[in-house]
């Protein structure tokens, strides 16, 4: 029992050694550059925060913070709205 | 008062003084509700994410105007009506823009190019 349990904690904590040496802290895009804004108007950038289908990328992903996603996520709605983006992409 | 942010897609088969026209309209239903136009820019004609109205391409326009908040429904109802217009977007920015920050803006503008935006700007 005791063996077996030293042998548990062993494997967790080697596991989380290496996800820790894999793990790169991502910084916001919009909080590292205060100069970059969001706006529905500037395509190029929002771009870089969708997929290739059209669709929304997570915060988990791009890394940005959740103030930013929030302003993001409306900006990319209103540039759909205007055709600057596509709500789809069909092959 | 508040600065708001007009983006609109007009058919890019109008005519140009079908097109004039349009824009003096909508320019007239914010001045006469108490706005104040401070700059329209021509954003020229720009093939559209996905097709509207099945066309591919629109002829996009950025207005910048301060007014009174009520009068937005007024707009958009007009807007609505025009069949010319394709589709737009009003948006209230965060910061309130004076009359004095734009013609800073349009003189520097002057200075390194001559079109006839800021002609329609200067209106």
């Amino acid at each position: 029992m005791a063996e077996n349990r030293r042998f548990d904690s062993n494997v967790k904590s080697r596991s989380r050694s290496r996800f820790r040496s894999y793990y790169k802290k991502k910084v916001c895009k919009f909080c590292e550059n205060k100069d970059l804004k969001i706006d529905y108007k500037e395509a190029g950038i929002l771009k870089e925060f969708i997929t290739e289908r059209g669709k929304m990328l997570p915060r988990r992903i791009t890394g940005v913070c959740s103030r930013h996603q929030r302003k993001l996520s409306v900006a990319i709605k209103k540039a759909r709205i205007l055709a600057l983006l596509p709500f789809t992409v069909h092959e | 008062m508040n600065s708001y942010e007009l983006m609109f897609i007009v058919d890019p088969d109008v005519s140009d003084d079908a097109l004039e026209k349009v824009i003096t309209k909508f320019k007239d239903v914010i001045t006469k509700n108490g706005g104040d136009v401070l700059k329209v820019d021509d954003h020229g004609i720009k093939s559209l994410a996905y097709k509207i109205n099945k066309k591919p391409q629109g002829h996009y326009f950025l207005c910048l105007f301060n007014g009174p908040g009520g009068f937005i429904v007024e707009l958009e109802r007009n807007l609505r009506i025009d069949e010319n217009i394709m589709r737009f977007v009003v948006t209230r920015l965060e910061e309130v823009v004076d009359k004095d920050d734009i013609k800073e803006e349009v003189e520097v503008e002057d200075a390194s190019q001559s079109s006839n935006e800021q002609e329609e700007a200067k209106e």
